[in-house]
């Protein structure tokens, strides 16, 4: 699993790679708690290299989620994998988090 | 037990070697150097010491002489006094120790007769010393050595060693001295005997070497004189008898003092021989080793010193590196103790200010934090003790309220991949003709997981037999769920609620994995269900429910994701296809619990050994 965050112009991209399984789940959480702070955040994640995410990647995400909301910001998934997305679809969460 | 050489032992070992080699290389190049010049000093003092012996044979052997041509001179004025010349021969013998014999010995018709006349006086066996008439026809003088030699010559001679039968009666040697006349003409002959015993003596008191031989020798090849009589008659014989000892000798009759090396190696001899005045040849005849004894003596000194040297250096050597060692072998001994569990052993006290004290220092952090990791080793490990007791206390609780008695058409197995899980299953049999179904997975794992799982579980148990429809449920659930989520949890949940009598299934999918549908037909497909989002993200979220009617041996399989994301080593995943390719082998055959067993079997077959990273629930239902 590999986490790049970079700054643009206001928005925050990241880019995801690898796989969110148990194994890493508390790295990955590390690796995205500077997205946790900061007022209207405009973030946009690139899933283009992301293979797996587990139930606990799935929790991550909606506590991203959840955080962003609650800073009146936004998140954007992008580029999702076929496989990846039917996680997403099948609980329920991409009618919650904005996955283009 | 491989054997442990001290290190003092070793260090010390190693400078001795080291200086033994510079020692002995020193000595090798010092010997090397110096032992031919030694060895040609020692040559020479032993040529000198032949020479000291020479004049010291000489010294008599002079005394002889002068006598004899004293004797001579006095004689040549008497002539034909023959009363006189008894007295003299008669004094020559009384005044010369040395001296045995003594004749005045006349040439042929040189004293009124004919025929011989010597006057000649001798030492008896028992000391008295008697005077004859020397010649007659028995003893024929002009023939002899003695007398013919200066005769001829004019000169003085000292003959070769003979046994005087009719004379002196013993083995002597002779010194004649030729008197002369106004026209040079020789007319007598004074003679000195001198016994060979006599040279013999002296010979005997001057060994230059405890194993030497020394002789003299003469012309004719005899030997006049020898410290070993046994060996100077076999010098004699060669002497005579063989032609290239012959020739030797008379090249060492008429040489200048010299010498030669003989042999080789430890038996080497060394001879060194010399003329004499009186004709002979001295010779001396030592172990080479003898002559060098001197030098050897040096070097073995020089050995023995260099010796004892490399002994007591290694011994300070050894004392001073064990005393120096001695704080690092009671650290060792320390650490030992140590190591076998006493930390509190006392640190021997270092007194320098060194590499050694360093170390000491760094033992007894050592010690100090080894004992500061142990305590806090056992503390830690006294709370993990209790952890694990709680949670397999809640591990077992958490098993305890998952329904076991299972009715025959429905059966389900959880194993859990931590001591306490996150999924779940549970089923309801209301009033004999409906059965309830759910089975949901909470994300995350362990002890917050387990909690929420209960709390679902719990929920879900309680609303079962109120005859709600399916979103009600569900939205009751999740509102209980959304309440006690502290954290950023949730829960994928199916619940299903079939008619046992009519087979009208009615189901709400919260977020959880599609189930499969087995017809009895043979035709395997997943469930068409609309997704709603898992349980406890929003509160009020609106649930949506769904029916189907089944025909009558249709068999529903319900799972978990620990089921299709069940990994091997190589990280690849059961996967929804291999499931569904399963089911359909499998069929509508066998009892519930033989199907739940089968695919549970399915997945460990698959995984192979590789551990098991999330909690696998399976649940098989058929109408």
């Amino acid at each position: 699993m590999e986490v790049k965050i970079n700054a643009e112009g206001g928005k925050t991209l990241v880019e995801l790679t690898g796989r969110i399984d148990t194994t890493n789940a508390d790295q990955f959480q590390k690796d995205i708690a500077p997205l946790m702070q900061g007022d209207n955040p405009d973030i946009e994640m690139d899933c283009s290299g992301m293979d797996y995410t587990s139930s606990q990647g799935l929790r991550l995400f909606l506590m991203l989620q959840k955080s962003v909301g609650s800073r009146k910001g936004k998140l954007v998934l992008k580029n999702m994998k076929p496989q990846v997305r039917e996680v997403f679809d099948i609980t329920g969460f991409s009618n919650i988090i904005t996955i283009l | 037990m491989k054997k442990i050489r001290s290190l003092s032992l070793r260090l010390s070992l190693n400078i001795l070697l080291f200086v033994s080699v510079l020692f002995i290389g020193a000595l090798a190049v010092m010997a090397w150097a110096n032992y031919k010049q030694i060895a040609t000093e020692a040559e020479n003092a032993t040529k000198s010491r032949l020479h000291a012996m020479v004049k010291e044979i000489e010294l008599p052997l002079v005394e002889v002489e002068s006598a004899a041509s004293s004797a001579g001179k006095f004689a040549a004025t008497l002539k034909k006094n023959d009363e006189m010349l008894y007295r003299i021969t008669q004094q020559m013998v009384a005044q010369q120790p040395s001296i045995c014999g003594s004749a005045i010995a006349f040439a042929r018709g040189r004293h009124g007769s004919d025929h011989w006349f010597a006057p000649y006086s001798y030492e008896d066996a028992d000391g008295n010393i008697k005077s004859i008439q020397l010649g007659n026809e028995e003893y024929d003088y002009y023939d002899m050595e003695w007398f013919r030699v200066p005769f001829e010559t004019g000169k003085p001679h000292w003959s070769n060693p003979y046994y005087d039968e009719g004379g002196g009666n013993r083995q002597m040697t002779t010194y004649s001295y030729p008197l002369k006349d106004n026209d040079g003409q020789v007319f007598a002959v004074v003679t000195a005997d001198v016994p060979v015993q006599w040279l013999y003596d002296i010979s005997m008191k001057m060994k230059p070497y405890e194993q030497s031989f020394i002789t003299i020798l003469c012309p004719d090849g005899s030997t006049l004189a020898a410290t070993d009589s046994l060996v100077a008659l076999d010098v004699q014989e060669r002497m005579k008898t063989d032609t290239a000892s012959r020739n030797w000798l008379n090249r060492v009759l008429r040489s200048n003092d010299s010498m030669e090396r003989i042999g080789k190696g430890s038996n080497a001899m060394y001879m060194t021989y010399e003329p004499m005045r009186t004709g002979w040849a001295a010779v001396i005849v030592c172990r080479y080793s003898d002559v060098l004894k001197d030098t050897n003596r040096v070097l073995n000194l020089l050995f023995f010193i260099g010796l004892a040297g490399l002994l007591i250096l290694f011994v300070l050597c050894y004392l001073i590196v064990r005393r120096v060692m001695r704080p690092i072998t009671d650290l060792t001994v320390a650490a030992r103790s140590m190591s076998g569990g006493n930390l509190n052993v006392p640190l021997p006290e270092v007194k320098s200010h060194d590499e050694v004290l360093e170390l000491r220092d760094s033992f007894a952090y050592m010690q100090q934090s080894l004992t500061e990791y142990i305590q806090e080793l056992k503390t830690t490990t006294a709370a993990n003790n209790r952890m694990e007791g709680e949670l397999s206390v809640a591990s077992d609780i958490q098993m305890g309220m998952l329904s076991t008695d299972f009715p025959p058409m429905l059966h389900a197995k959880l194993v859990p991949a931590k001591e306490v899980g996150g999924d779940l299953y549970d089923f309801v049999v209301v009033n004999n003709d409906m059965i309830y179904f759910a089975i949901g997975d909470v994300s995350g794992k362990g002890a917050p997981a387990a909690l929420m799982m209960s709390i679902t579980r719990a929920s879900l148990h309680f609303v079962a037999g109120m005859n709600l429809t399916m979103e009600q449920v569900m939205s009751l659930v999740n509102n209980s769920v959304a309440d006690a989520n502290s954290g950023d949890m949730f829960v994928t949940l199916f619940i299903g609620c079939l008619n046992t009598k009519t087979g009208m299934l009615e189901y709400c999918n919260g977020g959880h994995n599609p189930i499969i549908v087995v017809h009895p037909d043979g035709r395997v497909h997943y469930l068409n269900a609309k997704s709603n989002l898992a349980l406890g993200v929003i509160a009020d979220y609106p649930y949506v429910g769904e029916s189907m009617q089944l025909e009558r041996g249709t068999r529903l399989l319900l799972y978990t994701d620990g089921v299709t994301e069940a990994e091997r080593a190589d990280k690849e995943q059961y996967g929804e296809e291999r499931l569904l390719v399963w089911a359909e082998n499998r069929g509508t055959t066998g009892t519930e619990q033989e199907v739940v067993e089968a695919l549970y079997k399915s997945v460990k077959e698959y995984t192979d050994g590789n551990p098991q990273n999330d909690d696998i629930t399976i649940m098989s239902l058929k109408y």
